[in-house]
């Protein structure tokens, strides 16, 4: 039987975002296949989390548990699939989001295993000879490509997370209490020779304030035109009172008035606001490519030509310095 | 500590700043490079700056890598002027139109043979291919372990490195033992600037051109032919919208048509 496996990525405790984006397309494709969904899942006490997995339809889950592999090792990582790979049989297709883990072990797992990897795919399909439709942006965003592994397996790929659909949350977890539980299969982690030519020195959590742009409901974003810290803490303090998350382009990160896990675009976040207000942004597409979903989007701009206005709903072409206290102003009195 | 051997991998990009000119030929579906300078790739400029800062501290030799056209012997000529020792450009036809796969088999091949190699340098991604996959399949081949995304690197003895790399919700330090393969980025270093004494410089070095047979690649691996993925179709993106230009007598009136637009409640309006 055909088998599709996904990778399942979980940091502190929970899967990440794109691992149930993974899990709903690959479940999906696998019955498209009229094959199977399974799942590997590495780490240190993971068996309860694993068991979650069920409300995915997952058919097996191939559980890889170690305190060792509480720490990502690339060598380890990698030997330890390219095993599963060996002794299970080879799937069809192995998917990962592209995460920093899965950048870093979708690639090395191909080349162990002469395969193609298709990096930050934002779609997937299947053609009608069941070949794996990789749509990846190239060039910054500037353009799409569609990529294909005709002639080798597994087809390996890497999805940007916030791309694919997902399924709602609590009304699944209920009914998922009436699905059986997915059948475990215990793998030993692999340990190649050269294991000890990386280790861990130390670890330091991020503030939770860099990693929450992608969950935020309203984002303001600034670039270059902010041109200054001073005209950043405005930005900041319209941020504040709309109760958005402050987003940035490549060259305001570069400035220093954000730090790099503010920056939305090719290299880095894809957003899905309900609401996006853009200031001093010329609309580049390698940023505006990470802008996605239906909600509304802003854009304030002195220059009229600018691009961001052929991506935008609603524009105010205008110093950003005469709109923004102004706006601050009206939104507090709104409120009351 | 002992000077090191180290290869740095750079690719010839279409330059960023024109890369609104690119254009995708309707028929072939192929990319329409014509008339747009190659530069190197911005974050190999600071994988090259990364080697060059460690061959100045303890000795050693920095020599360049690159898969590329001839056309990239300009490129390869800016690396020695910014410091690296020798370049050598692994060009060949049937090169062409190979995916990260095929592209790391031919750079892996070129290092080998060029002989011992204590440490590789990439950036940890390419403008044009961006997949960031070249790097850790490289390392794979050449049979090592490899650290991707660091954005901070110190030689803490003969044989070690601490590097740091972050990932969404963490930041690590590891400590890598040489030989490795690392990819660095933009922020692990500030590149320095072409000076003019580093292009008299450049003219004294050498630079090597390798082809497949030099290499001794088979063949099967490498190029289109060889390259597991294949591009099926090249579309450009579409930018739909076409904004509603909100203006008015007064920023006041402005703010508010745009609050109206998005339907902030008018709660304290009253008072
Ligand atoms: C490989 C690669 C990857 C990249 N990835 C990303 C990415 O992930 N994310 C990203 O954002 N960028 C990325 N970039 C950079 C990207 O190409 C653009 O350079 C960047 O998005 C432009 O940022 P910007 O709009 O802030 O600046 P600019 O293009 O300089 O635009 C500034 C705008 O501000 C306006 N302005 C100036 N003053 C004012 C004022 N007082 N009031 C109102 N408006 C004003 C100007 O009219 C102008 O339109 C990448 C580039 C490369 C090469
Ligand atoms: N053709 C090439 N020649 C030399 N180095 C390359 C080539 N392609 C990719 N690289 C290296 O691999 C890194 C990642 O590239 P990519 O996987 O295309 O994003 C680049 O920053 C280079 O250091």
């Amino acid at each position: 039987m055909k088998q599709v496996w996904v990778f399942a990525e979980h940091q502190a405790g929970q899967w990440t975002s794109v691992t149930g984006e993974l899990l709903v397309a690959a479940r999906n494709i696998a019955d498209q296949l009229n094959g199977e969904l399974n799942v590997i899942v590495c780490g240190d006490q993971v068996e309860e989390l694993a068991a979650t997995l069920k409300q995915w339809k997952v058919d097996r889950v191939y559980l890889s548990q170690h305190p060792e592999l509480n720490f990502y090792h690339p060598l380890v990582y990698t030997e330890t699939i390219v095993d599963l790979v060996s002794e299970y049989g080879c799937p069809e297709m192995i998917l990962f989001g592209a995460t920093y883990l899965g950048r870093d072990l979708a690639p090395a797992i191909a080349a162990r295993l002469g395969t193609g990897c298709a990096a930050d795919c934002c779609d997937l399909k299947l053609d009608e000879n069941g070949n794996l439709l990789q749509i990846v942006p190239g060039l910054g965003g500037t353009i799409f490509a569609t990529i294909v592994t005709p002639f080798h397996r597994p087809q390996v790929a890497t999805v940007k997370p916030g791309m694919l659909e997902t399924l709602g949350s609590s009304e699944n977890e209920d009914k998922a209490k009436a699905l059986k539980p997915v059948e475990v299969v215990k793998v030993e982690p692999r340990f190649p020779q050269n294991t000890a030519a990386i280790q861990l020195h130390s670890v330091k959590q991020k503030p939770a304030k860099e990693s929450g742009l992608q969950a935020a409901k309203r984002i303001v974003a600034g670039g270059a035109g902010i041109s200054g810290p001073e005209g950043w803490s405005l930005l900041e303090e319209l941020a504040d009172v709309l109760g958005a998350a402050v987003g940035a382009t490549r060259p305001a990160v570069d400035e220093g008035w954000a730090s790099h896990d503010l920056m939305i675009g090719q290299s880095g976040k894809t957003v899905r606001p309900e609401l996006y207000l853009g200031i001093g942004i010329s609309g580049d597409m390698m940023h505006t490519i990470g802008i996605k979903g239906k909600g509304t989007l802003i854009a304030i701009n002195q220059d009229p030509k600018a691009a961001i206005f052929k991506q935008v709903d609603y524009g105010i072409v205008a110093d950003y310095r005469s709109i923004l206290p102004v706006l601050i102003e009206e939104v507090k009195r709104r409120e009351g | 500590m002992q000077p090191l051997q180290i290869a740095i991998c750079v690719k010839p990009v279409p330059d960023p700043k024109e890369s609104t000119q690119l254009q995708i030929n309707p028929t072939t579906k192929t990319l329409v490079r014509k008339g747009i300078p190659l530069v190197i790739n911005p974050m190999d400029r600071n994988a090259l700056e990364a080697g060059v800062k460690l061959k100045e501290a303890n000795g050693g030799k920095v020599t360049v890598f690159s898969m590329s056209p001839p056309e990239g012997e300009l490129t390869m000529l800016e690396t020695l002027a910014l410091g690296a020792d020798e370049a050598i450009l692994l060009s060949d036809l049937i090169f062409a139109g190979g995916d990260t796969l095929a592209t790391a088999r031919v750079l892996a091949a070129g290092i080998k043979a060029q002989g011992n190699w204590d440490l590789v340098i990439c950036g940890a991604e390419s403008f044009d291919g961006g997949t960031a996959q070249v790097g850790a399949q490289l390392a794979v081949l050449l049979g090592t372990p490899w650290i991707t995304r660091v954005s901070h690197l110190k030689r803490v003895d003969d044989k070690h490195l601490l590097v740091t790399v972050e990932d969404e919700v963490e930041q690590r330090e590891l400590l890598v033992q040489l030989p490795v393969v690392l990819t660095v980025e933009s922020v692990v270093n500030q590149a320095r600037p072409l000076s003019l004494w580093g292009i008299v410089e450049a003219r004294n070095k050498k630079i090597t051109v390798y082809n497949a047979d030099t290499l001794k690649l088979d063949q099967k691996g490498i190029g289109l032919d060889g390259s597991p993925t294949q591009t099926r179709d090249l579309f450009a993106p579409d930018a739909s919208r076409e904004a509603e230009i909100l203006t008015g007598d007064s920023p006041q009136q402005i703010a508010n048509q745009l609050l109206d637009k998005i339907g902030w409640s008018r709660k304290g309006a009253a008072n």
